[in-house]
């Protein structure tokens, strides 16, 4: 070996040619793909991968590229965010300190990102050999898709290369800002990638111009299996924006929590309070991430499962309540302990702050709500036993306790958030555009729940809606006679002009200096309408008014998003300067506290491959819906076993190499000298 | 072993709490819950009507949540936990004859269960089944052509109506008659009368044909109940409320019908059902029919899929 190349073994394939390496497999798959249509062998239509079956290994290798890209996709969100609210400081060591936790965050991606190229090479090889046919019709439709894809991998690896490398001399001043500004270019970049591969997919599922009742629109797409409509309404297909919105939620929570897994190795591993206490902050702030995605997430996975619905209902019935609804069972199971898991850090962390004690009164009843919740959440209606699968087993049981988990959730939060504050800060006398704010957040609540009011949904106009009258309204021990009728619609009106109404008594109360109360109050009532009222009344419309339970859930997450938005804005203003208990006592937390990070991200992973698995299943027979089918010997839907097997696999090896990744990172420091070191109050 | 005061402590503090708070629970699910399911599921809380083959699983699922929730109680504060453990680690040191003799008799008595468990079922594995089966793609598209007629279907209805062929009287829907009226006075019904008459005269020819051929099993008003039921094992589908026919498409539905118990997917079981394959007997025409007059009996609508949203 020549002293270059031995030069280069030991530097230069260390860190930075991993991403070269990376990217240019995945460029040389793309571009070989491009060549697909002109050397496809048409008679073959299907090959095994070395004998074995090329679902299992396009199943594996895909997921692993899914996770492996969530990663890179979703840390730069939340790194660059991290970055900026440390440029805003105006104490520097309070500055210092967050923008090396941004570094470190960023340090992680820069390992993930050349596996994550490699296995989307990898993937692109595998599908280009083993199915051909199939292949050479999705690039008939996306070709010209897969250069702005290749070209904005170019954009992504060098963007990145500059954001990681270029930090130390990127530090100060307006090169900080272009920094900053390079962090936000990273993941447009990112996110450009991600929706152009989730065309790719989502088209699988619901290729548009086969909408029943358009017999023009079919036309106009199709003749046969060969599509001839515009490549951008291939692009924009039905499922496609749902799948954007989740996927891009569900990477800033993934994101989070297996950086909050990796401070909670590298707090278990600490030699020094001084490491420890970082590694505690930085397991803090990954679980803040994973748990504000985490909360909104359930609202973008039914919009997703509403389109599903919508565009083949067979489909949507498969998805709730038939050949995957079991598994649905299993990501109820796992969606309900990510949230004890994050709860459960969170309330451990109580001790750590001066006052905290003075709220941990309140976690019984918390933890109390959440695991009720949790076992309504759960419970499957598949199985004809004990009766109880008749209420908590349907949709109006599932969308109740969920409000009411993320609304305990956010309780949790507001506790942690003032354990140490002692006092109310009066809003007023904080000027103008402390008013300003908090109006703008009940103006945009009651915006979105007064739109969805006077929205043809709910409209009586509509013969649809006007034709379910209610002559008396049952509740749960009784039933109210109000003289007269109204629609079913009418009663979901009211209940949103109700919230309106609390949303506008819990900015009095702010402005009259009780705004605590004020909080408490909108938190109950929201409670109250999203939770116990729409619970009962969910059920009465899914009895009598079927059409409408659609109108219930969407009633139910805007009364709960405007009731967030404003109790974070009250939330914010009301501790704004408030006076402290003391400070933060960062690495004073138990080791079992660590235990629930890595819990957390655990489930996450085996969540996702089990979802990806559900989302891809549900084509069942196709490649692509209704268009190309799948005629392989390995077409069939596997068993609830066999996907068991399977994403335990994939999710295991993921861990493992992940883990395998950071190590690596880590070779270069494991000194959160490196890296920041004491957070101080963080 | 502890102290007399020690011990004391012990039984106050978390330990004691665990050792009330698990049989209780356990307790409660056993004999609470069920109580809760009936009441739930027909108001009535002894009803032992849906106490079926996998009665009890619920209990148990609510009791591992419980024993989760009760350890994520003792776990989170380090001071709580400690008491806990306290006297675990004092029990292990314990010097004893009785200790010995719960080492050895508590893991024996676990595998007793376990092994009572696993001997002790036979059922059918309820954790496969699903509620509803998929439909061959063939069926899942399908519409009724006799809730989405054709214009010559309408023409076809008219001029039966006109000629007599379609007899109307007194015991004759609303809608009908008054159809018929305005068309007998040679007068032009608008198409929403029209259409509505259609499906009115539709569901009146379905029911005639449910009453013949699906009234013994499913009752008169389609509840399940018919004079037939109680011979089966499962009981046949009950339309009324949201859980059956409510959800469905009503391709679906038709697929039921037409092809029976016997044509369900393997997957998904087990199904136990005694429905016939009324391809043999009944036209596709009349299963229509038949499918309009069940939703009608049971007060139910077919699910209808809902609009693309930003399409």
């Amino acid at each position: 070996m020549s002293a270059t190349a031995a030069r280069y073994c030991r530097r230069g394939w260390n860190y930075r040619s991993r991403p070269a390496a990376g990217f240019s497999l995945l460029v040389t798959g793309l571009f070989l793909l491009l060549a697909a249509p002109a050397t496809a062998a048409d008679e073959v239509a299907y090959r095994t991968v070395l004998g074995i079956s090329p679902r299992l290994v396009v199943w594996v290798v895909a997921e692993l590229h899914l996770m492996f890209a969530a990663l890179v996709l979703g840390v730069p969100i939340f790194a660059v965010i991290v970055e900026l609210v440390g440029y805003l400081q105006s104490d520097p060591d309070t500055a210092r300190r967050y923008d090396a936790l941004a570094y470190e965050f960023t340090r992680l991606l820069s390992g993930a990102f050349a596996t994550t190229a490699a296995f989307g090479g990898l993937l692109t090889f595998t599908l280009y050999s083993s199915y051909p046919a199939f292949m050479s019709h999705l690039t008939g439709v996306f070709h010209s898709t897969f250069y702005f894809y290749a070209l904005l991998f170019f954009a992504e690896g060098f963007t990145l290369y500059v954001y990681y490398y270029g930090w130390k001399r990127m530090a100060r001043g307006r090169s900080k800002i272009l920094h900053i500004w390079l962090g936000v270019q990273l993941n447009l970049v990112g996110t450009a990638l991600m929706v152009i591969a989730n065309s790719w997919a989502t088209y699988m599922m619901s290729p548009p111009g086969l909408e029943q009742g358009a017999a023009g629109t079919l036309a106009s797409h199709w003749q046969g299996t060969q599509y001839i409509g515009s490549t951008w309404d291939a692009f924009a297909n039905y499922l496609w924006m749902p799948l954007n919105i989740h996927r891009m939620l569900g990477n800033v929570a993934f994101g989070g929590a297996i950086c909050g897994a990796y401070a909670a190795i590298r707090f278990l591993g600490s030699r020094s309070d001084r490491e420890r206490a970082h590694y505690d902050w930085m397991g803090y702030v990954g679980n803040f991430i994973a748990l504000t995605a985490l909360i909104p997430l359930p609202f973008a996975g039914y919009y997703l499962g509403r389109e599903i619905y919508s565009f083949n209902a067979t489909m949507g019935q498969d998805m709730m309540g038939g050949t995957f609804s079991w598994t649905f069972i299993l990501q109820a199971v796992f969606v309900g302990t990510l949230f004890i898991a994050g709860n459960f850090y969170l309330w451990s962390g109580m001790r750590r702050i001066p006052g905290g004690e003075r709220y941990e009164r309140y976690v019984p009843w918390m933890l109390g709500i959440l695991f009720c919740c949790f076992a309504v959440w759960l419970t499957p209606h598949n199985l004809p036993a004990g009766g109880l699968e008749k209420k908590f087993g349907l949709m109006p049981a599932k969308n109740a306790v969920i409000q009411l988990m993320i609304l305990t959730t956010f309780a949790g939060f507001l506790m942690y958030r003032r354990s140490n504050k002692v006092g109310e800060v009066s809003v007023r006398a904080q000027g103008r555009r402390a008013v300003l704010l908090l109006l703008s957040a009940v103006a945009v609540g009651a915006a979105m729940l007064l739109r969805y009011a006077g929205s043809g949904e709910l409209s009586d106009a509509n013969p649809e809606i006007s034709r379910f009258v209610v002559e008396r309204l049952p509740v749960a021990f009784a039933s109210i006679d109000f003289g007269g009728s109204i629609t079913w619609a009418a009663t979901l009106r009211w209940t949103l002009y109700h919230q309106v109404a609390w949303l506008g008594i819990a900015v009095l109360l702010t402005l009259r200096d009780r705004g605590r109360l004020g909080q408490a109050l909108l938190v109950g009532v929201t409670a109250l309408h999203a939770s116990a009222w729409l619970f009962q009344h969910g059920f009465s419309i899914m009895e009598k008014a079927n059409p409408l339970v659609r109108q219930v859930a969407v009633s139910q997450v805007l009364i709960l998003l405007s009731c967030l938005l404003l109790a974070t804005a009250m939330d914010l203003l009301l501790y704004r300067g408030a006076a402290s208990l003391g400070e933060i006592r960062w690495g004073r937390m138990h080791r079992r506290s660590q235990f629930s990070l890595l819990l957390l991200c655990v489930f996450f992973v085996f969540n996702m491959g089990l979802m990806g698995f559900i989302r891809s299943g549900l084509r069942k027979g196709w490649h692509v819906v209704s268009v190309i089918k799948d005629s392989s010997a390995w077409a069939g839907t596997p068993s609830n076993l066999e996907m068991a097997v399977v994403v335990s696999g994939i999710s295991i090896t993921f861990l493992l190499m992940v883990s395998f990744v950071f190590w690596t990172v880590n070779l270069v420091s494991t000194d959160p000298g490196h890296t920041g070191g004491d957070p101080g109050s963080g | 072993m502890a102290e007399q005061g020690g011990l004391k402590s012990a039984v106050r503090g978390p330990l004691g709490r665990t050792l009330l708070f698990v049989p209780a629970v356990w307790l409660a699910t056993r004999y609470a819950l069920p109580l809760l399911g009936g009441w739930l599921a027909s108001d009535d809380w002894f009803s032992m009507k849906h106490n079926l083959a996998s009665a009890g699983l619920e209990g148990t699922l609510y009791f591992a949540l419980a024993l989760l929730g009760w350890s994520c109680w003792l776990a989170y504060n380090e001071q709580r936990w400690q008491q806990f453990l306290a006297p675990v680690w004092e029990f292990f040191a314990w010097k004893h004859p009785l200790r010995a003799a719960i080492l050895v008799v508590s893991p024996l008595a676990a595998g007793a269960m376990a092994l009572a468990a696993a001997g002790g079922g036979g059922g059918p594995d309820m954790f496969n089944a699903i509620r509803h089966p998929t439909p061959p793609d063939a069926f899942s598209h399908m519409e009724n052509p006799f809730r989405h007629p054709t214009a010559d279907m309408l023409e076809q209805f008219d001029a039966q109506l006109s000629s007599g062929e379609i007899v109307v009287n007194a015991s004759t829907e609303d809608e009908l008659v008054a159809y018929a009226g305005v068309l007998a006075a040679g007068g032009v019904s608008n198409d929403a009368d029209r259409r509505r008459a259609f499906e009115r005269h539709s569901t009146e020819q379905g029911r005639e044909l449910f009453m013949v051929n699906c009234r013994p099993c499913h009752g008169t008003k389609g509840m399940g109940d018919g004079p037939m039921a109680a011979a089966q094992t499962r009981s046949p589908a009950d339309f009324t409320g949201v859980e059956t026919i409510a959800t469905l498409v009503e391709g679906a539905v038709f697929w039921r019908v037409k092809e029976g118990g016997v044509k369900l997917p393997r997957e998904g079981g087990p199904w136990e059902s005694a429905m016939p394959r009324w391809e043999l007997d009944l036209s596709d025409d009349e299963i229509w029919k038949i499918i309009m007059a069940e939703y009608d009996l049971a007060g139910n609508a077919p699910r209808e899929p809902e609009k693309l949203g930003g399409h």
